[in-house]
Order: C-alpha cells, then structure tokens, then sequence
C-alpha cells in the first residue's frame, strides 16, 4: 500500500483537474469555495462547478472505483487475469432488467433503473453461482458467464428490435457515459457501491486463502462457498453500482486490477485497493481526455478509457519486460 | 418469291408480339445510390419498406400491400394521418429488421426501400425478387424527403399529375405559412430531445422543417456538429440552447431532464419563453416528415411557434407549460 500512496498526488490533482476544467473552459479558483459551504456566488460558472463536474467527477469515481474493486474480485476469485466483471454475465444481466424495464413500462428516469438493474445483476450473479457451485472448478465461472452474456445480450437484441421505445431509452443508456448524472442516481450508485466495497473488504482475506487453491484454502480454515457467495454478491452489487451512473463500461476491470499488480499491490486487499483507485483514475482521466478532444459534445465513456487505460497498461507491459519482470 | 412471303409472315407475326407491349405503359427507370432499377410495368403488388412509406404511399393514393411499421401509432402501425387513409383496406404489416425471405414471399412486383436502411447487400438480394427503389443518388441512407418519395412514386406508378398535385399542395401550405410570419425568416432555432440534451443537426428531417420555414440553424449549435444527424451535447453549455427558438421533442418520455437542467436559469431563451414542445404525436408527425404528417404539423407550428417567438416572458406558451417547461 505505501509504495501506492506514492500516486495519491496525482490522483487528488487529477480530480483538481476535473473539477476546474471543462466545456465551458477553466473554472475560477474562487468558486472552488462553493464546494466548502462557501457562500455560492449565483453565476452559471458556479452552478456548472457544483452541480455539473462535481457529480460528474463522483460519477466517474464512483463507476471507476467499483468496476476496479469487481474486477480485482473476479480475478482473484476465478484465478484468471483475463477476467472482467462484463464475462460475468452481471452487467449484462443488469443491461436486460433495464431495457425489460423500457419495453415493459416505457422511459423511466435514470434513478427508476436502480432496483431492476439490482435485480438483473444478482439474478445472473445467483445463476452463476450455481453453476461454480456444481463444477468447484475456476473456469465454470468464467464460462458460464460467457454463456450467460451471450443468452442475455441476444434477449436485449430481440427487445429493443421488438420494440423502438425500449430502443430510444436502451440508446440513451447504453451511451456510457458520467457527463450527465443527477443527484437520486447518484446517492443511489455510491450506496450500492459502497455496500459491495464493504462485502469486498469483509471477504478479502478468505479471498487470499482461496488464491492458493480449494485445498489450501479448507486447510486455512477459510469457507469456499461462503467467501464465493460474498465475492459474487459484492461483484453484483459494484457492477450495478458502476452501470446505473455510467451505462455499460467495458475494460475498466479488467485494465485496473493489473495496473494496480504492476505498481505494487500484492495482498487481496491491496489489490482491492488499488484496483478501486486506479478504475476511478482511469475513468476521471477518461472523461477528461474526451472533454478536451472533443469539447462541447460527449463521447462514449468508453472511447477515452480505452485511449487511456490501452496505451498505460501497454507501458506497464513493456516496463515489466524490460525489467525481466 | 417464296423467301419473301416467310420473311413477310415472320415480320407479321413479329409484329403481333410487339403490338401488346406497345400498348403497356413503358418502363421506368429510376436511379438511386446502388444504380438503375428498371420497373417495365405499373406495379400492382407494392411492398414499402422504407420506415415513413405507408405514409407517402397513401399521400399518393396508392395502398401498398405491406408496409413498414415504424414506431407508436394504432393497431395499424400508422399515427392518425396515415391511419385515416387505409379505409377498409387492411394492407400487411412488417416489423422490425428487414427479412428478405419473408418479403420474397410477398411476392411483390416493386419493392420500395428509399427510406428504410436497407444495405447493398440487401438490395442486390431483393433485386431477384423484383425491381427496388433504393435512397436517392449522392446523398445518405435516410436523406429522402418526401418530395423524392411522392415524385418518385408518382413516376412508377404513371402517376406524375396526382404526384405533382400532391407536392404543390404541401408546398403551397409551407410558402404559405412562411409568408404568414415574417417574424419566423432568419430566425434562429434548435430541435432538441431533451435526453442528453440530443442536438438535432441540419441534417435532420426535423429540423430541416423548420428551416423550409424560414429559421435557421442556431449558428452555435451549428458550430459543435460534426456530421450525422445529431450530437449529445456537454451539460455545461448553454449557448447551442440559446436560440430565438428552442423546440424540445418529447418522443413519449417526457421532458424532465431539460426541466432538471441546473442551468436554465441562466439560459436566455428560458427567460425570454422561447421554449416550446413538440408532444409525441407533433414530434411523430415531424419525425415521418411525409406528406401526410407534414400537413398536420403545419397545422399545428404556427400557433405554438408564435407564442414562443415574440420573446416576451408573459406570453403563455402553453406546450411548455403544459410539459412543465413554463419559466
């Protein structure tokens, strides 16, 4: 971890950046004091400071922050580092409650997307579950949520085909973005999140033991079902979390938790750590990138974190071989 | 002596052949973006797979038998002013992708694809059922406005008088409206869906509504476009949202989010009532922009834009406020 404190600079300026700048150019510093109970001046500029980039910053920290934590989880749980929260099923399990949701009973508000999305998640998360309950081996988790995925993102296909509103309302959402995020949404995500941060942190040490193999772990005295139980619930909860402010993000977990591996963390719950640090750098950076490449309009989320997460892991990569890592 | 009675009789009986195919009309060629298609006769078995056909088929008089159905209207896939011009006839519905084999089986004698998204590959396979109409040459997929659609059919179907009624009709209607409201010419404006908020380009049918009225496209919403019919705009700004007319698309999912917007107290166009709100069967008729729908919308525009227009907060603009849009 303290090898990992060396970034926090650069992350608080990171955020610093988020904040002062945007379309509407930099912001005064002087208005920064609105964000302390400081007396608000009534200008547009400050609205656009409180009301628009500081939600926007804790949209994309709070998306960042989840999808890296599920995607150190999913990793240490299925043993496998090309694993991300997406080959899960879950996000695609969200994806299908919400545009059920569209066809069912129209356009709803982003904040109505919670419990559906909630619903969705868990249901392909306890279908997977079980599946990884049968065959106790690594691998069925992986497969049976590529299974999964696909079965679901063919129901999503037939729905917004079958039906244009559920089309309109699935285009407005699978956008994948932070810029627009109001206050329910918001409050709703970072509780949701911040319950699947705590089961995360709960299950991080029998997370360790269970790293070592089945065997080592029931000799470590950890519980197999027990911790794959809290493991996958926590992966729900902070997949639901990510997707309710930003629609679906891709890369994020599977990009964060080797970043975080590559600049230090070891433990599960360094790891965990620093993989939520390093997805909410990525998709604040992201954010940014894109307001400045393309200012004035919003682009996919997803298009500025593969231009930032692609070329840093690609250093990391070719830093670690050089080294002889 | 002989010779010259068979090749007398040969051209006798040539002739025979030639006589009926005289009296058929003479085929038509029509270009698009994939070639010429050659439709050698009247058709009488239409299958209209562009998105807005029915609409402009029936704008003509002709009942297609199968059309696309788009999105929303009644049971017959069609919004009110197409639906009124079924009459008892119940023509075949198709919904959803396009399925070449389930259009062969119509077998249809013309197949009508001006505004329908349908890709090359898919033409070159509906070409072996019958001849198809596809988008208009050297511009987009969905660039065909109805005048293309009206006068293009009207060619195929030999129908080039009724067509050019029709089209002199609605134009009419638009010359009309536009020298009734002086006010409107050079006037800025921006159609938005407030979601995002969506930006509709110049590109857009929607917009291009108001532009044959005589507004504008407001110079910087114009300026952030970069192709394509619409762009998600950054919340922070406001200037693309500060035109003398600001008409807001409510799809059937209302307008909330532009209500939410924490900067509309700082945007002119709220403080001066310029907003108005197209409901969804105002936003369907402009979305189809089909000789149909258009009609309806120009009944509908000049009083909801006028109120917003004068710039006078006091003037009720009574779509916005009955969307929860009021100042």
């Amino acid at each position: 971890m303290s090898r990992g404190l060396v970034w926090a600079p650069a992350f608080l300026l990171l955020c610093l950046g988020a904040l002062l700048y945007g379309a509407r150019g930099a912001a005064d510093l002087r208005d920064l004091t609105a964000l302390f109970g400081g007396p608000l001046p009534g200008d547009a500029d400050a609205i656009v400071l409180v009301q628009l980039r500081l939600p926007r910053l804790l949209a994309a920290l709070v998306a960042g922050g989840a999808l890296g934590a599920a995607g150190a989880i999913i990793q240490t749980l299925s043993r496998n580092p090309l694993a991300d929260p997406g080959l899960l099923g879950v996000n695609s399990g969200a994806a299908f409650a919400i545009v059920l949701t569209f066809w069912a009973f129209g356009p709803q508000p982003p904040a109505a997307l919670a419990l559906p999305g909630l619903l969705g998640a868990s249901l392909a998360a306890g279908f997977v579950w079980i599946l990884a309950m049968r065959v106790s081996h690594p691998m069925t988790l992986i497969l049976g949520g590529v299974a999964l995925t696909a079965v679901l993102g063919a129901g999503v296909r037939a729905l917004i085909l079958a039906d244009s509103v559920a089309l309109d309302g699935f285009r407005q959402w699978a956008v994948g973005s932070v810029a627009v995020v109001e206050a329910p949404t918001l409050a709703l995500a970072s509780a949701i999140g911040a319950a699947g941060l705590c089961l995360a942190l709960l299950s991080a040490r029998s997370l360790d033991a269970l790293s070592l193999g089945d065997d080592m772990a029931r000799a470590l005295g950890a519980s197999l079902i027990g911790t794959r139980a809290a493991a996958l619930a926590a992966t729900a909860l902070l997949s639901t979390a990510a997707v309710l402010v930003a629609g679906p993000l891709m890369f994020i977990g599977l990009v964060a938790p080797h970043i975080a591996r590559m600049t230090g963390a070891q433990s599960s719950l360094g790891l965990l750590g620093a993989s939520c640090a390093w997805g909410a750098s990525l998709v604040i950076a992201a954010d940014l990138i894109g307001r400045s490449l393309f200012p004035g309009v919003v682009i996919q989320a997803g298009l500025g974190v593969a231009l930032v997460g692609g070329p840093l892991l690609i250093w990391l990569v070719c830093r670690d071989v050089r080294d002889g890592v | 002596m002989r010779h010259h009675w068979i090749i007398a009789a040969l051209i006798a009986a040539l002739g025979q052949f030639a006589a009926p195919a005289a009296a058929r009309a003479e085929a038509v060629f029509v270009e698009h973006i994939w070639g010429t298609t050659r439709v050698p006769e009247v058709p009488r078995r239409v299958v209209s797979l562009s998105y807005n056909g029915a609409d402009n088929w029936l704008a003509l008089g002709v009942t297609p038998y199968a059309y696309r159905v788009w999105y929303g209207g009644d049971e017959t896939g069609l919004w009110p002013w197409a639906a009124s011009e079924l009459g008892a006839e119940e023509p075949l519905q198709l919904r959803g992708e396009i399925d070449i084999e389930a259009v062969a089986r119509l077998e249809p004698d013309l197949i009508e694809a001006m505004y329908s998204g349908l890709t090359r590959a898919e033409y070159r396979a509906l070409s072996r059922v019958a001849p198809v109409l596809g988008p208009p040459p050297g511009r987009g997929d969905f660039a065909a406005t109805w005048t293309d659609m009206v006068v293009t059919f009207g060619r195929v179907m030999r129908r080039e008088a009724a067509a050019r009624a029709v089209v002199s009709r609605i134009e009419g209607a638009f010359a009309r409206t536009r020298a009734a409201h002086p006010a409107w010419q050079g006037a800025t404006a921006v159609v938005a869906l407030p979601d995002g908020p969506l930006i509709l380009t110049g590109e857009d049918g929607r917009m291009q509504v108001l532009m044959q009225l005589g507004f504008t496209l407001h110079p910087p919403a114009e300026a952030l476009s970069h192709g394509g019919f619409f762009y998600r705009m950054d919340p922070e700004l406001t200037a693309p949202l500060e035109s003398d007319l600001l008409m807001w698309l409510d799809l059937g999912g209302g307008v909330g989010a532009a209500a939410r917007n924490p900067l509309r107290s700082a945007m002119r166009s709220v403080a001066e009532g310029r907003e108005v709100v197209a409901d969804p069967l105002l936003s369907a008729a402009l979305s189809y922009a089909s000789a149909l729908s258009l009609s309806y919308a120009l009944e509908r525009l000049p009083g909801m834009l006028d109120a917003a227009l004068d710039g006078d907060p006091k003037t009720v603009v009574a779509s916005a406020l009955a969307a929860g849009l009021a100042p």
